[in-house]
């Protein structure tokens, strides 16, 4: 999968912030132009190198850019796939956060044989959810949390959400707190759109 | 024994609805009793209760089916059925029997489901809680988006390995074909039985060239080179650089020697006129040595090459500066060290 977060880095980059910024990251990091073959397996060495670089140049911290990446994946029509695909695993936002639990193992099912990360969920009255991650990218955590924050967005529903740093057992966790579940229309999803 | 078990459930018709959303239940006489709440999405201006059962189904599968008795026959089978008022939604189908010799009939979309969501506009609550058509759509998106990756990645692939393959072809300096590229073109030819000419060129006092004026001027005087040969010879003609000052021309389609001879008679005329180069007069010339698929009853690569040499090593003895057609007869091979080395030393 870091193949595929690479090439998510580089369109984030060359989507928010320009050509111009991009050039310079791939300069950076020995790159010709474009990451590497996303489907193709690659070393997690350069996906350190390009948020290391990223952040330098627009003087952002590691946890900052990834929630922004976070956000972009969820929000951004270039990764629109990606955004349906979540949508599948939950009519209301509230299942969907149920349903987080499986994503990795949706997940497997396009791409076998990926582990990147983990997750676990444990709700609680008041509308009140806990995301439990790990994952072998530090700072996964971060992108899962910008996605949660558009993924609320989407849906039509306002929330808070809090995060923690890395325990010392590697886990994360994100609390949602759902406030009001149909506080905006959000965007709509019908599940036939991409069949016709 | 009075018949299978009995479960003796009781359930509503609405929570039956909810249990199954696209089911049927029907009385003895094949009349819809009740109906599961998508078939209202499905159909919204159609009332299926009150009405008989093959008026608004048809089933296709098993074949030969047209009789309410018929169908009740049919118990643990997989049916195959048809809207009435949808003719292009199939549905996959089974029955059993209820009390009260009702008959409930479950369907399901089966593979086309997308396309049913589609056109029917249906979402997750429109499906049990149990069912997996929200997971095939999810597979079926899925899956469409990483094969459209794989085939877009296949086919960049497949452009850099031409891209490669050319490259590993192509003489660096001159952008003519190399050794590799020509023999390869040859290898075409003569597997494809086409009759062709060739043609080796050869420069003279190229060296002199290099020692004179550096190897900087050299190469440009092979890119020149190179470049006449181009615009002398047709656009389906192939020029290969050997290495060195040496090039091979291919002529597919024209095998007459007289008109090869002429040819390269042309070439080296032209090579002969003094061109500049950085303000510096350059004087060289070529020699010539032509064969032709004509003259072999099994046309052969290194056969062939080494006997447009041995014409070329002619035209060298004879005085540069001119082409000469290989002829078997009269063209020994240098022979013997001496011969040998008065051939080298005339390159």
């Amino acid at each position: 999968m870091y193949g595929l977060l690479n090439r998510a880095i580089e369109c984030f980059v060359r989507d928010t912030y320009g050509e111009a910024a991009w050039a310079e990251t791939a300069l950076s990091c020995g790159l010709q132009g474009h990451t590497p073959e996303p489907m193709l397996p690659v070393s997690p060495d350069l996906t350190d190198s390009l948020v290391a670089d990223i952040c330098r140049q627009l003087d952002k911290t590691r946890a900052h850019l990834l929630e922004d990446l976070g956000i972009y994946l969820v929000r951004h029509s270039r990764y629109e796939g990606l955004r349906r695909l979540l949508r599948f695993s939950g009519h209301t936002f509230g299942d969907f956060v149920l349903s987080l639990d499986e994503l990795a193992a949706r997940v497997r099912l396009v791409l076998p044989g990926t582990e990147f990360f983990s997750l676990n969920v444990q709700a609680y009255p008041g509308r009140r959810f806990e995301v439990n991650s790990v994952s072998d990218f530090a700072g996964f955590q971060r992108i899962l949390f910008g996605a949660l924050r558009a993924m609320a967005d989407d849906y039509g529903v306002l929330v808070t959400m809090e995060i923690s740093d890395p325990a010392a057992s590697g886990h994360t966790q994100i609390l949602v707190t759902v406030h009001a579940p149909d506080f905006a229309s959000g965007r709509g999803f019908s599940l036939g759109a991409r069949t016709a | 024994m009075t018949g299978p078990p009995n479960i003796g459930l009781e359930i509503p018709y609405e929570a039956l609805g909810r249990l199954l959303p696209m089911h049927v239940v029907l009385a003895a006489d094949g009349t819809i009793l009740s109906a599961g709440p998508t078939f209202a999405r499905i159909l919204p201006n159609s009332d299926l209760v009150g009405n008989a059962f093959l008026d608004r189904f048809i089933v296709r599968r098993p074949p030969c089916v047209t009789t309410f008795e018929e169908m009740r026959g049919l118990q643990a089978r997989q049916l195959r059925l048809e809207l009435a008022d949808a003719p292009r939604t199939t549905l996959n189908a089974h029955c059993l029997p209820a009390a009260g010799d009702r008959l409930v009939v479950d369907t399901s979309f089966g593979i086309n489901v997308a396309r049913a969501v589609a056109e029917f506009g249906l979402d997750q609550s429109d499906f049990a809680p149990t069912s997996l058509a929200v997971e095939m759509l999810y597979l079926i998106e899925a899956k469409t988006a990483a094969i459209s990756e794989l085939q877009d990645l296949t086919l960049r692939l497949f452009e850099e390995k031409s891209q490669a393959e050319r490259q590993a072809e192509t003489d660096s300096l001159t952008g003519v074909l190399n050794r590799r590229g020509i023999e390869r073109a040859l290898g075409e030819l003569i597997e494809d039985e086409q009759e062709f000419g060739l043609l080796h060129v050869d420069l003279d006092f190229f060296k002199t060239v290099n020692d004179t004026h550096g190897h900087s001027a050299g190469d440009q005087v092979l890119t020149r080179v190179a470049r006449t040969l181009t615009m002398l010879t047709r656009p389906t003609d192939l020029i290969g650089r050997l290495g060195g000052d040496e090039f091979l021309i291919v002529t597919p389609g024209i095998t007459d020697t007289d008109l090869l001879r002429a040819m390269a008679s042309q070439i080296i005329e032209t090579l002969d006129r003094p061109f500049d180069i950085a303000g510096c007069d350059m004087r060289i010339s070529a020699s010539a040595g032509v064969t032709s698929s004509g003259l072999y009853t099994a046309p052969d690569i290194s056969r062939m090459i080494e006997d447009a040499d041995r014409a070329l090593y002619r035209s060298k003895l004879d005085g540069r500066t001119r082409a000469t057609v290989f002829d078997p007869d009269t063209m020994p091979r240098p022979a013997g060290t001496a011969e040998a080395a008065r051939a080298a030393e005339l390159r």
